[in-house]
């Protein structure tokens, strides 16, 4: 805690800098997205680097359809007991199916709460798979933007093949729901 | 070179907070949640509660809602503060102006939470020593604190309540959901009796709407769980005579969904006893519903207010006049919209947009203050009170 008025200080630093009243600025945000498409496009299982923010302008990327296969989006959230499960169930799906799937996971909490974030998803297993957080304090136009069809209710998968076709589902998946992804 | 300077600066934040090992809610480490409530005194002053660095504070506009006070801290020990949508600080008055704040106060456990209140008897100088609600001490979930005031001055507050899923989960028993509890308190806030279980089975994170019913009563409507995760909503009034309370099922949607939606409904009764509602449900595409709940049947006059993109719904009631407000967000921001009934809710008015904001908002807030509406707004760029009459 003795560090406390040293970490306000680089944060207030990092606000200051980017020039917005939220500690990510866009284009930075386009930039994480840009990198993990990169890393997802070969490798889902490679160890992610960290939490990447994801701003409007990064959900284009996030959301076109990936070369082949299909990519799950695993939408979450820290206040979500069912959550975890349906996290570890994706990573498993994919897992199973490693060329057929890519994982990619998205909290729809604020990226500042990047500890809280990254411990969670590692106690769910699913800590190597590239991972984001929002890059604001309220998910709803983000959710919007990823899907307009949901509420914003967590857990939801987003399946999206290279055909462009998609698949949402919310709450935590059963076997039959499982199925229907495969 | 600029960029790679932030993402420096942020890593390094970010780093030293991981390793002091803090957590989200505590306060300076993130940005404020936009969880704020607001409520008008009897002079038809607009207070306005929050919270900000662990502290949760009131303010004041002398100016019809234009401009906000400095703030009133209310805990002078800060304390780590549930603020987001569904379950942010409240704000209600008794009968002689007298302010009353309640919030969540997270614990050290995942999914925990203690409920606080505290009053203030000297129209908003002092606060009193915050004090916990609940009498069940357990560090489980007692939290989603919902406030309100009935006709006789008593102060009600109910919350979502996990003591039963941990009685059934210890002897291995299925459980779905979280329970709701209530309680209040005869003497103003400087105690609260010990709390009444409403029901089991909640869902576990949607905020309870409260609202005074045309005899002085406090009315919950929220989000139930019945059958297999079918998330529907119920209808009690909240009985203060040691009496068991009535929950009916007031909506028919058969939303089964093994999940928390985080969206909870809105309620506000008419001197002429009619029950305005509305509610959110995705059973086959994102809705937001207004009807006029009959418990134990399907609610009446249902109408269908807003869709895919709509969020976080009130409603509120003056007379004949029926207002419904609520977030709808687009890929340009948040446009706040407004629907309007001069006929106690038989017809409405199209949908428009009475504000907009290019950044983050919290949830609407209709308030009634002479016979006019106006929504409090909280967003990234400020707290704003907009006026709902045209």
């Amino acid at each position: 805690m003795k560090r406390l008025p040293a970490v306000i200080a680089a944060l207030l630093g990092c606000w200051a800098l980017s020039g917005t009243a939220w500690p990510v600025a866009p284009d930075v945000a386009a930039t994480a997205v840009a990198s993990a498409q990169a890393s997802t496009g070969n490798a889902s299982a490679k160890a992610a680097a960290g939490l990447r923010s994801l701003g409007a302008s990064g959900i284009a990327a996030l959301t076109a359809p990936p070369a082949h296969g299909a990519r799950l989006l695993a939408l979450w959230a820290l206040d979500c007991a069912y959550c975890e499960p349906n996290l570890a169930a994706l990573a498993a799906l994919q897992h199973a199916h490693p060329g057929d799937f890519e994982l990619v996971t998205v909290a729809t909490d604020p990226v500042t709460a990047r500890a809280a974030i990254l411990a969670r998803l590692r106690k769910a297993g699913v800590a190597s798979y590239p991972a984001y957080a929002y890059a604001e304090p309220a998910p709803e136009r983000l959710n919007f933007l990823i899907d307009p069809n949901w509420g914003g209710e967590t857990p939801r998968v987003l399946l999206i093949r290279a055909d462009g076709s998609r698949i949402g589902i919310s709450g935590e998946l059963t076997p039959a729901q499982l199925k229907k992804l495969r | 070179m600029r960029h790679l300077l932030i993402i420096l600066l942020c890593l390094l934040a970010t780093a030293a907070l991981a390793h002091d090992g803090m957590q989200m809610h505590m306060g300076k480490e993130h940005a404020p949640a936009l969880g704020a409530s607001a409520a008008f005194d009897s002079h038809g002053q607009l207070w306005v509660v929050d919270a900000a660095d662990g502290h949760i504070r009131v303010r004041r506009s002398t100016d019809g809602g234009a401009t906000l006070g400095p703030p009133v801290i209310v805990n002078p020990t800060p304390e780590r503060i549930y603020d987001e949508g569904e379950n942010r600080p409240k704000i209600a008055f008794g009968p002689h102006d007298e302010i009353y704040v309640s919030w969540s106060q997270p614990r050290a456990r995942l999914y925990t939470g203690f409920v606080r209140f505290s009053r203030s008897l000297d129209h908003g100088v002092h606060f009193s020593a915050p004090l916990t609600v609940q009498h069940d001490r357990a560090e489980i979930t007692h939290r989603f604190d919902a406030l309100a005031v009935d006709g006789q001055g008593r102060i009600v507050i109910a919350w979502i309540d996990k003591r039963d899923q941990e009685a059934a989960k210890a002897q291995g028993k299925p459980y779905l959901g979280a329970a709701i509890y209530y309680n209040w308190s005869t003497d103003g806030g400087a105690s609260f009796i010990a709390e009444h279980k409403l029901l089991d089975q909640s869902c576990e994170c949607c905020r309870i709407a409260l609202a005074r019913t045309q005899d002085g009563d406090i009315a919950a409507f929220f989000r139930n769980i019945r059958g297999d995760n079918i998330r529907d909503h119920a209808y009690a009034v909240l009985r203060t005579d040691g009496q068991p309370s009535k929950v009916e099922q007031a909506t028919f949607d058969d939303w089964q969904i093994a999940a928390c939606p985080h969206h909870g409904p809105g309620l506000a009764i008419g001197s002429d006893g009619i029950r305005h509602a509305v509610w959110f449900e995705a059973n086959g595409k994102p809705t937001i519903w207004y009807g006029q709940l009959d418990p134990g049947h399907a609610p009446g006059h249902t109408l269908e207010v807003a869709g895919a993109g709509a969020s976080h719904a009130d409603v509120a009631v003056s007379g004949r006049t029926v207002w419904i407000a609520w977030n709808q967000v687009s890929a340009d921001g948040y446009a706040l919209m407004l629907r309007r009934s001069g006929d106690d809710g038989l017809h409405f008015d199209a949908p428009r947009t009475i504000a907009h904001s290019a950044k983050a908002v919290g949830s609407p807030q209709l308030l009634v203050r002479d016979g006019k509406a106006f929504v409090a707004w909280n967003t990234m760029g400020g707290f704003r009170l907009v006026p709902a009459s045209p």
